[in-house]
């Protein structure tokens, strides 16, 4: 059977904090094998969407499929990459016990980690540039670095869908380089990225699909039809100065 | 005496044993207790297990007709367990249903059970005076008159806790870096939860019987303190703390002994015992402040 090429459909997700909504009416798909940005101002429920699509959060209405599939099934098929601010850095652990929480996932209850989990920890950590760092303790790593490690984790799931919570606030060009290139790759791998986001002058150059919100969904397309003046207008109320000269 | 005589000696066996055992189970739980951030529970929990061992007291009371001590250290074990959790249930109320913020909480349930505690002891005091004395042993504890059974007790209590972490290593990890990951990646973080507020319940309840209600929480709080400073890797903090948590264990009941005898060779007035409890805990104190010079030095030695 041919697998069905949508890698996330959501249909009338409505989400509530309290009593006051902030996610309302959200319908759309994403095909697989693209860079998706989630774009919208602060407050439009970027990070909300995002944990409802990981299960974090528990909606009020409407559903989340993967590849045609209820979360449950295939949760072994998506990685999360949170926020850097989201874990304490000082932590006594080090890069490589980080990387290998990635292998956790499928292992499963009761089984530890054995030698070829730390193999595929290590090739992972080769692949984020951090061998040279990877027995040092997390908080002797520059914000890019970390960012790079958490990357590193996602990768030792060996998923079919990430989902990154603002992977490049506040890191360095090098890191910035470093994750573009990765997540290319895994785009040529047919593997699908969401990535919360903010910066609109570097969208355009990462993002081949964009999801605009602003409480509602605004726009989910192309980022050549979607990302255009008509839904910046309406997701930030005004267009980003110098995004269109 | 030597060393050995602690670990052969029919008396200072029991102590011995017996507190490195348990300060092993606290010191273990205390690790994970510290990098959850949660070094105030143990406090809070300690105190909310005073109302229960009194509890305890009065059911042996009415249930037992001759002397049987064993009967009364579990009785009085099961009523600091329940109690224990009450007061973790009123945090977890006070919290999230009353949106009061966790250290106000911890405090509160801290101070009230331990009031009512002190009101419930003053009562048996008059009532059952004897069994009263028993009581007030756990409340700064009494290692002294601990025994083999207790070995027995504190060692199948150790391994309980020993095998529930080297089992759920990973989860328990994972869980506590990076809360949101482990749901990520379909972790039962709620059930591990329980379970760790359950091992943190029952190291505080060994506890209580060789160092005291009240200076418990400290052998949760020294020896991860100590560990800390000492690694960068979660497996060998968890091993060092536990480590950390045997040898004080094991300094205190050797410095009260061997310092009490020599002070108490003096005339009355100018004798000074070294009680094991204190003793412990002083000694987890000491290594504590060892492993923070230690961090110190080799920060200084790192930079010239």
């Amino acid at each position: 059977m041919e697998e069905p090429k949508t890698a996330l459909s959501i249909e009338d997700l409505t989400i509530q904090y309290e009593k006051t909504p902030v996610l309302k009416n959200i319908t759309l798909k994403v095909p697989s094998g693209y860079i998706v940005g989630i774009l919208g101002p602060n407050g439009a429920g970027k990070s909300t969407l995002l944990q409802a699509a990981l299960g974090l959060l528990k909606p009020l209405s409407g559903t989340i499929r993967f590849f045609g599939q209820p979360l449950k099934s295939v949760r072994s098929r998506i990685a999360y990459i949170p926020q850097r601010q989201a874990v304490d850095w000082d932590f006594p652990l080090t890069v490589r016990e980080l990387v290998l929480m990635g292998r956790y996932g499928s292992l499963g209850v009761f089984r530890r980690a054995g030698k070829q989990d730390w193999q595929i920890a290590d090739k992972c950590i080769e692949l984020v540039g951090l061998t040279n760092f990877k027995d040092r303790q997390i908080s002797q790593l520059s914000g890019g670095q970390q960012q790079r490690a958490f990357l590193a984790r996602a990768l030792c799931q060996e998923a079919d869908i990430y989902f990154m919570d603002e992977p490049f606030t506040g890191i360095d060009l090098t890191t910035e380089t470093i994750m573009m290139n990765i997540l290319r790759e895994l785009k040529a791998q047919g593997k699908t990225v969401f990535i919360v986001h903010h910066d609109l002058n570097t969208a355009d150059e990462y993002f081949d699909w964009v999801i605009m919100l602003n409480g509602h969904l605004i726009a989910s397309g192309n980022m050549q039809e979607a990302f255009n003046t008509q839904n910046l207008l309406a997701t930030y109320g005004k267009v980003h100065p110098g995004l269109f000269p | 005496m030597s060393i050995l005589s602690y670990f052969t000696d029919a008396l200072l066996r029991g102590p011995t044993v017996g507190s490195m055992l348990m300060c092993a189970t606290a010191s273990l739980i205390g690790a994970i207790v510290y990098v959850r951030k949660q070094s105030l529970v143990g406090e809070a929990l300690s105190h909310a297990t005073y109302p229960g061992l009194i509890l305890g007291v009065l059911l042996y009371s009415w249930l037992a007709n001759e002397n049987d001590d064993l009967l009364l250290s579990i009785l009085i074990m099961i009523g600091a367990f329940f109690t224990a959790l009450l007061g973790l249930y009123c945090v977890n109320i006070l919290q999230r249903k009353l949106r009061i913020s966790g250290d106000a909480a911890l405090c509160f349930v801290l101070s009230s059970f331990f009031g009512i505690g002190i009101t419930l002891a003053s009562h048996v005091q008059f009532t059952h005076s004897m069994l009263y004395r028993k009581a007030q042993a756990y409340l700064y504890g009494q290692a002294a008159t601990m025994s083999d059974i207790h070995i027995i007790l504190y060692g199948s209590l150790l391994s309980i806790v020993l095998v529930a972490i080297l089992v759920l290593y990973k989860e328990i990890l994972t869980i506590t870096f990076n809360r949101d990951y482990a749901k990520s990646v379909g972790m039962p973080v709620r059930k591990i939860d329980t379970l760790l507020f359950l091992l943190t319940t029952l190291a505080i309840v060994v506890g209580i019987r060789s160092v005291g209600v009240v200076l418990v929480s400290s052998m949760l709080i020294a020896p991860p303190i100590a560990a800390r400073q000492l690694t960068h890797r979660f497996s060998t903090f968890l091993i060092l703390s536990l480590l950390i948590g045997l040898l004080s264990g094991f300094l205190g009941n050797y410095l009260s002994t061997e310092l009490s005898q020599r002070f108490s060779a003096q005339e009355l007035k100018t004798r000074f015992i070294f009680p094991t409890g204190p003793s412990i805990v002083l000694s987890a104190a000491f290594l504590c402040v060892f492993s923070l010079l230690y961090k110190v030095i080799r920060k200084r030695t790192h930079q010239s």
